[in-house]
């Protein structure tokens, strides 16, 4: 055996002197990586990179500046002017809708084409779409069951599969069909495809760039940027801020981060100091912060999430123990985000942030609203209802939080108002009031 | 005439023998602990401390190592795997199943915590017995049936939950992984303890029971071993399913650390805990042990934070992974097999 060992070490020995300069590139690469960063004032990119975030205009620090929408035809000019303010600064192109003048044709058969039951927002979806459905089929609106295409596996998502289940909803024979796009571009050409059958889609809580497709989606700018503005005048314009992305590439991520670099760009002593990834997903958004926060152990004043991951920043924050308490904005609020923020409270008095609400339920229901009213012929103006998600404050978060949620709570929020008035959706019809008629 | 080993006159530099005998000597260390991997971990931490204000302080150390706590334990069922030949692809799946059979699965059936513990243990244990069995009775390369098994465990846990795939953890739960809790009074977090105590366990097994030589045996030649009387389908069986209960075990302390579990929890901690078993040093097949896998934890973990800490995007983090998996394929994938020395 001793001259195996010898015969083993004479074949490492050759290797080990090359393989050792090999391995200390590593250590190496680390130590350049240290010398090359660092950190940057507010609207001028993070660490971890920008996406190239819009200029805004010049504006007070702690306000949203006013942004010109995406509106390449002059679409949303047309709107009444209160349902104008919605679509500052959304970057979604709004533009005239095909099904303007559609009508249906006696009760109708609808499906329900969606992602896997992943979590509380899905669920919630999808039960207010049944009684929905339930509650029209009595009044003689809709026919038959609704058509329920829901994909399987949430660890292997993919298009395709997505694509299949819409294109079975069509040949199921749905008139009308509700969708959560999986990729709104990969399912644009199935939209168009079954327009052509006369099959009109609404979208919930998705942007389907395409005037075939009718879009229920909250306007991404005023959804990040309001919160934040507001938690920016708490700091009193100064500070240093980390800031939580979803998944970088992806639509949602890039119009999140914008709103957050327009806001900042108008705060010049807000530094941001680092960037991570939370994946949209609170767990991810827990571990990235974690290990941020093992990383720097100085002062970050506040955290500013993307979406939906405010339940991780606070998990990871209380979990290191660290004073005082960082504003959170509660973007997407959950029920175990707003667990946080009266946790934050309760160990810091005279702590306060900001949210927006919003959850399955009620974006299903609005959602919902839409498709009748389209099928009730009032008459859709653009193909997308932008809306602006209720703004959460000390004051008012409360009405939001169940009874008996925590910290680790997966739930909804409450839905103590609905995510757009009856006036204002009526702005966005030429015709309202048919489907209340009925 | 002068001796080839003495210091020539003329240069004054250590003769080549001797510098030859230096890299074997080292060679020989490397070959019998991963002390390149160890001396990186170190240095990494040295420019962590030097670089990131506050690093070095003890909080931060207590969150770096449950963070590593983690990773390392998930890696320690790929470890035996790898140790034996194979390779399991299922540690995410048995993850995600492990965490929400404690939590959702727990919810649903009104079950206590430790009812739910206990129909996890003997239900990972036949799955991941059956396929190593399955592996083992039909020659059948272990990952596609790990890859295989993954979506039948969170299928089955899946089903169970009525459809609902994210769940909280018991907020008390949680005090296992947080970097401020206490152990017995003791202001480290258990996780840790659990990590060191697995790890000393582990160690004994494989150095110095039967069990352990029957595993090395097994990977270094698994029909030598069987001429030699040692039952190497259950061996496989037993491995296997000795790693879905780690993995599954461990999901308890990710949805623990998490606060809650959906399925992309466990996906992170496939390619970490696999990284972490070759950086470490443990081959295919042997030669290799849990030590190894721990070093090479540590390091993964402390360039990645140093890297986070610094405000480097994930994707560089991935492009080190993918650096340091190389550099260790090449120290050890050429080292000679366990089975060609004996």
């Amino acid at each position: 055996m001793r001259s195996t060992h010898n015969g083993a070490s004479r074949r490492l020995a050759p290797r080990a002197r090359g393989l050792a300069a090999a391995a200390a590139a590593i250590p190496l690469l680390v130590g350049l990586a240290a010398c090359s960063s660092g950190t940057t004032n507010a609207g001028g990119g993070s660490n971890g990179g920008s996406t190239g975030a819009a200029s805004a205009p010049s504006a007070e620090c702690g306000t949203l500046p006013e942004i010109a929408p995406n509106d390449p035809n002059g679409v949303v000019a047309g709107l009444p002017a209160e349902v104008q303010a919605l679509f500052n600064g959304n970057p979604y192109k709004a533009q005239a809708t095909n099904w303007a003048d559609w009508k249906a044709n006696g009760p109708i058969k609808v499906a329900y084409v969606t992602l896997p039951m992943l979590n509380a927002w899905s669920v919630g979806a999808k039960a207010t779409l049944e009684q929905q459905f339930a509650e029209a089929k009595a009044k003689g609106l809709v026919t038959g069951d609704l058509i329920e295409e829901i994909m399987s596996d949430p660890a292997n998502m993919t298009a395709q599969e997505q694509i299949a289940l819409y294109q079975d909803a069509v040949n199921k024979g749905a008139q009308l069909i509700f969708m959560v796009p999986f990729d709104p571009n990969a399912i644009a050409p199935s939209i168009d495809a079954a327009a052509a059958k006369g099959i009109p889609t609404v979208t919930i809580n998705g942007y389907v760039d395409d005037a075939n497709a009718v879009n229920t989606s909250v306007n991404p700018y005023l959804d990040s940027g309001a919160p934040i503005a507001k938690i920016l005048g708490y700091m009193g314009g100064k500070g240093n801020a980390l800031i939580v992305r979803g998944v970088q590439g992806i639509a949602t991520d890039t119009n999140g981060y914008n709103a957050i670099q327009q806001v900042l760009a108008n705060c010049p002593d807000v530094k941001v100091v680092g960037s991570v990834d939370g994946g949209f997903n609170p767990p991810a958004a827990n571990a990235a912060v974690t290990q941020y926060l093992a990383a720097n152990p100085g002062q970050i004043d506040a955290v500013f999430q993307v979406g939906t991951m405010a339940q991780g920043v606070y998990q990871a924050w209380f979990a290191s123990g660290r004073t005082p308490i960082a504003y959170v904005n509660n973007t997407g609020a959950t029920a175990g985000s707003l667990a946080g923020w009266a946790q934050a409270i309760q160990q810091q008095p005279g702590y306060q942030t900001a949210g927006t609400g919003g959850t399955g339920t009620s974006q299903a229901q609005l959602a919902w609203e839409v498709g009748m009213r389209m099928a009730a012929g009032e008459g859709v103006k653009v193909n997308n209802i932008s809306y602006e998600s209720p703004v959460l404050t000390n004051d008012n978060f409360r009405q939001w939080l169940p009874s008996g949620a925590d910290l680790n709570s997966p739930d909804e929020t409450l839905n103590p108002e609905p995510l757009i008035s009856t006036q204002l959706l009526d702005g966005y019809f030429s015709s309202p009031g048919l489907y209340q008629a009925k | 005439m002068t001796s080839v080993n003495a210091p020539s006159p003329y240069t004054g530099t250590v003769p080549l023998e001797e510098r030859r005998s230096i890299w074997h000597r080292l060679g020989r260390l490397q070959g019998a602990f991963p002390v390149l991997q160890l001396a990186i971990a170190v240095l990494v931490y040295i420019i962590g401390i030097t670089t990131l204000p506050g690093f070095g302080s003890l909080q931060s150390l207590k969150t770096v190592l449950v963070i590593a706590a983690l990773v390392g334990i998930a890696a320690i069922g790929q470890t035996f795997v790898v140790l034996i030949g194979g390779i399991d692809m299922s540690v995410a799946g048995f993850l995600v199943a492990g965490g929400l059979t404690v939590t959702q699965l727990a919810s649903v059936y009104g079950l206590p915590f430790w009812a739910a513990v206990l129909i996890l243990i003997p239900a990972a244990i036949i799955l991941g017995g059956l396929v190593g069995w399955v592996c083992h009775r039909f020659r059948i390369d272990p990952l596609v049936v790990t890859l295989a098994m993954s979506s039948v465990a969170l299928g089955i846990v899946t089903v169970q939950a009525k459809g609902i795939v994210s769940a909280g953890t018991p907020t008390w739960l949680s005090n296992l992984t947080s970097p401020t809790g206490t152990t017995f009074g003791i202001p480290v977090p258990p996780v840790i303890f659990i990590w060191a105590i697995v790890a000393v366990l582990l160690w004994l097994l494989l150095k110095r029971t039967t069990i352990g030589r029957r595993l090395y045996a097994t990977g270094a030649n698994s029909r030598a071993a069987g001429l030699s009387l040692i039952p190497t389908r259950w061996l496989w069986a037993g491995v296997f399913a000795f790693s879905a209960l780690c993995a599954s075990l461990g999901g308890i302390l990710l949805a623990a650390f998490a606060g809650n579990i959906d399925p992309t929890v466990g996906q992170p901690y496939l390619f970490q805990s696999l990284a972490a078993v070759v950086i470490g040093g443990t081959v295919f097949g042997g030669p290799g042990d849990y030590t190894r896998t721990i070093v090479g934890t540590l390091m993964l973990v402390l360039i990645n934070t140093v890297l986070v800490g610094h405000g480097f995007p994930t994707a560089a983090s991935q492009i080190l992974y993918g650096v340091a998996i190389l550099v260790a394929v090449a120290i050890y994938g050429r080292e000679k097999r366990l089975r060609d020395r004996v």
